[in-house]
């Protein structure tokens, strides 16, 4: 198993250096020019232009600019920020654990709500629980964020009072942007969750359970949730690392300085270094959150855990 | 035991009344301290109104900070930061004229050189005192910073004569007419020489700052807001508000919900789309006043010479429309070449609207069937509604047209590579002065440079030239008017609108108002009343 993971870390590097060369390349050839997004219109004159082209080292061919950047990277330096060169690897740091705390509360309030929804809904197929269930989770991957958003500020925050509209801080600004984001996280593992677990609930082990006189309650819990939690943990973990890697509409929404709010930024300025250590992050994000679920896995399903450890 | 507590509870009831009275006795007729560093409680003005102990306010900006340093930010969210936290030389009022601020005087010596008297103990934010070298380095720095050098550009550093610490002589290369009204940009924000020199070798010049504003930089968390508070040593007497919170709400709807909550008490860039929201609102006030923009549809002369085609397009907008229908009255009509809160804006007419005349323009020019026109715009909702708002407008004179909406990064490279065809653009003209928006034709200026419509014409560019040195006003004033009536009946572009400048508020604030056309105005008067 260690093992396992070890290669697996291993096979980051690649990967990694992978999506550097692509995001290095879209970047280069997009159409845009950095110092364009840092002068106003009045100062951009060629002059400015010219200057800090120079100063940015714009002006240096495309195998020049990577061989840099990969060399800085590999010194563990993801460049400064173009607009008020600060070190890029400072600004995700900064922005990463307001994104975290954002992604775990929505995914916990998407995972308590969507599994119970799910399993509801399944065990009453096609009862009126199903269908207000999945009416419920419905509203939720049908809904766009920013219009969801909105509505529960003006409910919550301008009609009642009760909660405060936008920004990062306290526990109380956090409720509105977790329960945008977790509705439509809810929804979708609620759906999973319901056709999963009815894949289940007529298999043959599970009617044998209901014979032996088992319990509805550890039937549905420890015989029929258990096995159908691997597709369920999938969509959980791709969920999760979307929300990692910042939920760009609602962090605009409630002005929270996360992640997602830094690219978008820093890829309408132009501003190279930081789209690069972002997406390089992301990536690394989503990479380790996948070994994760596999490693999840192997705890759900003996049957993994022994191929692992075979080395397969 | 029941009376002595009715009598307490008259005495206390009494005591208080007595201490209320003598309070407001004494209030009565004053103004708000603004030496006061102890909070605004208090009772104020001849309105009775009862000043609020509120002292920090909460300012939700539309964009990012990019640089502490002025010469370094040179856009509207910077620029209303710095204004806070720098003085310049001098300053422009309401209606343009220029002002005292850290210069007490100032007297033209030659046609290239401006002697400026410095006031004496104002202080930078590190206590250390403003001398006439801090102003000569500031402006010598700025002309070879990027974001500042297009307003410094015609500064000649090697002749500026520090004649002693509170006395300096200014030179320009040639006679410069808009060289005072340049002096109040907030890029030109003056700071000082040791404090540059010592974060420019640390690396952190954009992150720190010492001006001479009345606020000075407590707190900046990237991407989320800017914490600043009163400077006591301002040399105009301390600001009203111990602290404001600049805070980063990027969504206009956002910035609404908070304002009608109480969770900030000023937003900016108010669209046309909320407009009526603020009106209607009893505890919100909306400031409005005439922008200093240019908004203009840019005919390439690469690709449209034809002056009879070039009218015709004039023709078949109707300006009025366009504001009050497309823009929801956010903004106000513009006829002519610059808008009417530029001294020098001269009425030429206009272009009238009128389908049939463009019509028949059209054919005279050989397009009897229609022409076609590609229309580009960056990508915003008021660019989508407009363009399509004048596709439809522009088919009743036969004009199709076709819209190319582009994201903003690309759009300026287009502009740049001069192959648009029309285009949306505005300029900006914050200095109040004709040069900085009929400057930007200038031949050598296609492309790139600014001249968005490709123009070359030196017989233009002599009259620009003549005007932009003539140091009698009156007689500028003339030249510019004549430019103007050049440039309409070459329909070098054609004006559509000014942007009106909005800012809401809560109702409860007093001391503020647009002075500066712009997004951006200094804060050391505000405070609340209850």
């Amino acid at each position: 198993m260690v093992k396992y993971i070890l290669k697996r870390f291993i096979a980051l590097i690649p990967v990694l250096l992978g999506v550097t060369l692509i995001i290095f390349t879209l970047l280069y050839f997009t159409p845009g020019d950095p110092a364009l997004a840092i002068l106003s219109d009045e100062a951009a004159t060629p002059e400015a232009i010219a200057q800090i082209h120079e100063e940015l080292g714009l002006d240096d061919p495309f195998w020049v600019q990577y061989a840099n950047y990969v060399w800085d990277l590999l010194h563990g330096d993801l460049g400064v920020s173009y607009l008020n060169k600060r070190p890029v690897t400072e600004l995700l740091l900064e922005r990463l654990p307001k994104t975290m705390t954002l992604a775990c509360v929505s995914a916990g309030l998407a995972i308590v709500l969507g599994i119970t929804f799910g399993v509801i809904a399944a065990v009453n197929h096609n009862s009126i629980f199903d269908n207000l269930c999945m009416l419920f989770a419905l509203g939720g991957v049908s809904m766009p964020h920013f219009w969801q958003g909105l509505l529960l500020m003006l409910l919550f925050g301008v009609k009642l009072g009760w909660l405060p509209i936008s920004g990062y801080g306290t526990l109380a600004q956090l409720i509105l942007p977790a329960l945008t984001i977790g509705y439509g996280c809810m929804a979708i593992i609620a759906r999973m969750t319901r056709s999963s677990m009815l894949e289940v609930i007529n298999q043959d082990y599970i009617n044998f359970a209901h014979a032996k006189g088992q319990k509805k309650f550890i039937i549905i819990t420890r015989h029929a949730l258990h096995n159908a939690l691997i597709p369920i943990i999938t969509t959980i973990a791709l969920q999760f690392g979307i929300l990692l890697g910042g939920s760009v509409i609602t962090e605009s929404i409630f002005a929270i300085p996360g992640v997602g709010k830094l690219m978008v930024d820093s890829i309408r300025g132009s501003n190279y270094p930081v789209v690069q250590g972002g997406v390089l992050m992301i990536a690394f994000i989503y990479c380790v959150t996948n070994l994760l679920v596999d490693i999840i896995y192997a705890f759900i399903d003996p049957r993994i855990k022994t191929s692992l450890s075979n080395g397969r | 035991m029941k009376k002595n507590t009715i009598r307490r509870w008259l005495c206390m009831a009494m005591a208080a009344i007595v201490s209320v009275s003598v309070l407001a006795g004494c209030a009565t007729g004053e103004q708000p301290s603004s030496g006061s560093t102890s909070g605004n409680a208090g009772i104020g003005g001849t309105t009775g109104e009862v000043i609020s102990s509120k002292d920090e306010m909460t300012i939700a900006v539309y964009g990012t900070v990019q640089s502490m340093f002025p010469g370094n930010d040179s856009k509207l969210p910077g620029a209303q930061l710095h204004t806070n936290l720098y003085d310049t030389l001098v300053t422009m009022d309401k209606e343009g004229n220029i002002q005292p601020l850290l210069a007490e005087s100032w007297e033209q010596l030659s046609e290239t050189t401006y002697r400026f008297r410095l006031r004496k103990g104002v202080k930078f934010h590190n206590g250390d005192e403003l001398t006439a070298q801090d102003v000569a380095f500031t402006f010598a720095t700025l002309k070879e910073t990027p974001g500042s050098q297009s307003n410094a550009a015609q500064f000649d550093p090697d002749n500026f004569v520090i004649e002693d610490d509170y006395t300096i002589v200014l030179a320009t290369y040639e006679p410069f007419a808009p060289f005072l009204g340049t002096l109040c940009h907030a890029t030109m924000s003056v700071f000082q020489q040791s404090f540059y020199e010592e974060h420019l070798a640390a690396g952190d010049l954009d992150l720190v700052e010492n001006g001479t504003g009345p606020f000075k930089l407590v707190e900046w968390n990237e991407g989320e807001n800017i914490v600043v508070e009163r400077f006591d040593d301002y040399f105009n007497g301390p600001a009203k508000m111990r602290a404001i919170n600049f805070r980063y709400i990027p969504e206009i709807s956002t910035r609404l919900m908070e304002l009608e909550s109480g969770g900030v008490d000023l937003i900016q860039e108010v669209s046309g789309t909320v407009m009526e929201d603020i009106k209607s609102n009893p505890d919100l006030t909306l400031w409005e006043c005439s922008g200093v923009n240019t908004s203009y549809l840019a005919l390439n002369f690469d690709r449209i010479t034809d002056t009879k085609v070039r009218k015709a397009i004039g023709h078949s907008i109707d300006n009025n429309l366009l504001c009050s229908v497309c823009l929801l009255g956010a903004a106000e009509p513009l006829n002519d070449y610059l808008p009417s809160t530029v001294p020098g804006a001269y009425s030429t007419g206009g272009f009238e609207y009128n389908p049939e005349l463009a019509r028949q323009l059209l054919a005279e020019a050989g397009y009897p069937d229609g022409f076609k026109l590609e229309l580009s715009f960056y990508t915003s909702a008021d660019n989508r509604r407009m363009g399509e708002f004048l596709q439809n407008m522009m088919a009743e004179s036969g004009i199709t047209v076709i819209l190319n909406e582009m994201d903003s990064s690309a759009y300026t490279p287009m502009l740049n590579a001069r192959e648009q065809t029309a285009a949306i653009l505005t300029t900006v003209c914050t200095l109040r002065d004709p040069h900085q928006t009929l400057g930007k034709l200038y031949s050598d200026l296609v492309g790139p440079g600014g001249n968005r419509v490709n123009y070359i014409d030196p017989d233009l560019d002599a009259m620009l030239d003549e005007a932009v040195a003539e140091t009698d006003s009156e007689k500028r004033l003339e030249l510019y008017a004549d430019i103007q009536q050049y440039l309409y009946d070459r329909v070098v572009y054609i004006p559509l609108y000014n942007m009106k400048t909005m800012t809401a508020t809560t109702s409860k604030i007093r001391g503020f108002d647009l002075i500066l056309p712009t997004n951006y105005q200094k804060y050391n008067n505000v405070y609340f009343v209850e």
